[in-house]
């Protein structure tokens, strides 16, 4: 009973077999391709996406614009925690993304930013929590934030430097992106209930 | 009417917030021990001894001295704070709080329930109260004074009552003498007695005593009428030099604070703290909420941040606390049957991440219909208007300061749309700009411009 409720909330993953997730568990990401290979057919709620990139402007953010458009709803917080540059408001409108749920937030140090996080993400009133943390954060702090996640239910997305793919990750999802000759292309390095996978091209909104 | 009697034994020593598990003694005019805590007591020191012997038997002891105003004011918080469990409170100088509770037991589930909560919350601000419940007011309050009592059943709460010894009742030190010496010992004794003969004896004074004692219908006692304004100061017993010496005593002011509001079925949304420091100099600290509340540990948390943020100036010798004015409650709490987890409200979180980061820190996302890309970065507050999105190609993200090019890099760069003219408000700096959208060699999108000058510039980067 037990071990069937655990595979159910995609808490336990048997290597061969088709599993059935709580489909309330699962927030699609918005691409078809992408959701094809996340088990269950999108992001497990209450988890961690490390998403590593090697600088602003490969598709980070087009990347996320179904699940801003989708959780942005009335009431809700979307946080954006020391993003690297400033957001601009007109994109996100043309795609169709309410602003009022969005909240920018700017802390001074690391530390900060990490109880930011962490207070963002058990809060359980932030659907989407975007943190932009550096290389140096450790695994220990990491794990932290995850059990914040657990405990809130809601999606957060770590945004890390690409060098950091060559460390191990305790969080559930590692994603990389890259737009090597223009076309985006998305690697599940680590996904909850399956191996990793190698590039797939992604349909990202065109730039222009 | 059914009565419940917080006694406060150690009243005296335990407004001094100190920790319990240390020797304390009370230290009367005379510098002798007027009232030692039961750590002290173990240890030997007894109320009466000279102060010498009690230091000779507990090195340790620490003395305190309690003026009897302290006294009053910390009953009154006390009373102010019993507020979120009853509407009708009565003082009981010195040490004791009258609460009637007839009318709340249904609300609470029961005595039982009740008593715990009482009980849970007074522990946690370090108080240990002797509680009686009973039929009469000052009968209850006699009970109280000498042992606990929760009796429910009528006739064994009147048992207790007459069991009660001569030596505990309210009277003249000199008729309680003559009551022992003519061979009474406990109350009920007393009441078997003849009215007629008692008053011939000793005087309608003991009648009317009596009757306060044991009559159900005799006059309640008056009630305690909170100020108009929530203010409350507490003298620490020392100098504070670190914030977190002042939560204790704060969370004793919020809890208050809440019980106050409670009663009036109000909320406030921003508290003040003053922080007296030697020399007449105060440090003032303001923390505001998004959403009003009345709840005690949601100020406490929101104080601890801000204290943690702004360090102490000075060593604080008082500490006041003012609350902003209430505001009545609105619908109360959420929806029983929403699936949501949620834990915190959205306010709620935000508050917390303004107190600790700074009120500047968290920011709206706005969208005002200007052409210039630096608009978007400035916070003034302007009427957000919600016209038409225009269907101009603007990157995800706009750097806060444009990075110069150099002409090796924007060689290396593919020209994909443009040139697109922004010029300046020409009551500004007159700028023209020509913006364009470029591919780098690694994939990557930016959003760049060319100055007048002919000079390069990258402005925002297509996430």
């Amino acid at each position: 009973m037990a071990l069937a409720r655990l595979m159910e909330q995609g808490q336990l993953w048997r290597g061969q077999g088709e599993r059935q997730i709580d489909p309330r568990l699962i927030e699609s990401s918005g691409y078809a391709a992408l959701d094809a290979l996340l088990p269950g057919g999108g992001w497990l709620r209450g988890q961690l996406i490390e998403l590593l990139y090697a600088g602003e402007g490969c598709g980070e953010l087009r990347l996320l614009w179904p699940l801003l458009r989708r959780l942005a709803a009335p009431g809700q917080l979307i946080l954006w925690i020391d993003p690297p540059h400033h957001p601009y408001p007109l994109p996100l409108l043309q795609a169709g993304i309410r602003l009022d749920s969005q909240r920018i937030v700017r802390t001074g140090s690391s530390r900060e930013r990490l109880w930011a996080l962490e207070q963002a993400l058990k809060s359980g009133c932030a659907p989407l929590v975007l943190g932009w943390l550096g290389a140096e954060v450790s695994d220990a702090q990491l794990r932290r934030l995850q059990l914040a996640a657990q405990a809130g239910g809601g999606l957060g997305w770590i945004m890390r430097p690409d060098p950091v793919r060559e460390q191990s990750s305790p969080l559930g999802y590692r994603v990389h992106l890259a737009a090597t000759g223009g076309q985006p292309r998305l690697a599940l390095l680590k996904r909850r209930g399956g191996w990793p996978l190698p590039p797939i091209p992604l349909d990202l909104p065109a730039v222009i | 009417m059914r009565w419940l009697c917080l006694h406060f034994p150690w009243l005296a020593l335990e407004l001094h917030g100190i920790d319990n598990r240390q020797p304390q003694a009370l230290l009367d005019r005379r510098q002798r021990i007027a009232q030692a805590n039961p750590e002290a007591q173990a240890q030997g020191v007894q109320p009466g001894q000279a102060l010498a012997t009690a230091l000779a038997l507990s090195p340790q002891l620490v003395l305190l001295e309690t003026r009897p105003q302290q006294l009053q004011q910390s009953l009154e918080q006390l009373a102010c704070w019993a507020g979120s469990f009853s509407a009708r409170i009565s003082l009981c100088p010195p040490q004791a709080l009258l609460l009637e509770i007839a009318s709340m037991l249904h609300y609470f589930g029961g005595l039982e329930t009740l008593v715990a909560r009482l009980r849970a919350d007074l522990e946690h601000s370090g108080y240990s109260p002797r509680l009686a419940v009973g039929e009469t007011a000052l009968g209850t309050q006699l009970l109280a004074a000498v042992d606990n009592c929760l009796e429910a059943e009528s006739s064994r709460w009147w048992a207790r009552l007459h069991a009660l010894s001569i030596e505990h009742l309210p009277l003249p030190t000199r008729q309680r003498e003559q009551l022992l010496g003519v061979g009474l010992r406990t109350l009920g004794e007393l009441l078997a007695l003849p009215r007629t003969e008692l008053a011939q004896r000793f005087g309608p004074a003991l009648l009317h005593t009596l009757d306060q004692i044991g009559d159900p219908g005799a006059a309640p006692p008056e009630p305690f009428v909170p100020p108009e304004h929530f203010a409350q100061r507490f003298e620490l017993s020392g100098e504070v030099t670190q914030a977190q010496g002042l939560l204790f005593p704060l969370r004793r002011m919020l809890a208050a604070l809440e019980g106050f509001l409670r009663q009036r079925q109000q909320q406030v949304s921003e508290i003040k703290l003053l922080l007296h420091q030697r020399e007449e100099r105060c440090q003032q600290v303001r923390i505001a909420r998004g959403a009003a509340t009345a709840a005690a540990d949601q100020w406490l948390e929101l104080c601890r941040l801000q204290l943690e943020r702004e360090p102490l100036q000075a060593p604080v010798r008082i500490l006041e606390l003012c609350a902003g004015p209430g505001q009545t409650q609105s619908a109360v709490n959420g929806d029983l049957f929403s699936a949501s987890r949620a834990q915190d409200s959205a306010e709620t979180l935000l508050s917390r991440l303004r107190s600790r980061l700074g009120e500047q820190a968290v920011r709206e996302l706005h969208w005002r219909p200007d052409h210039r890309p630096e608009r978007v970065l400035s916070d003034a507050a302007e009427p957000a208007s919600c016209g038409a999105v225009p269907e101009l190609i603007r990157p995800g993200w706009l750097l806060t300061r444009p990075r110069r090019l150099s002409s090796g890099q924007r060689r290396q760069l593919q020209l994909l749309e443009g040139p697109e003219r922004i010029r300046s408000g020409w009551w500004e700096t007159p700028v023209r700009r020509d913006y364009f959208v470029a591919r780098w060699p690694d994939g990557r999108c930016g959003w760049l411009f060319r100055d007048e000058q002919g000079r390069w510039f990258v402005h925002g980067w297509f996430g």
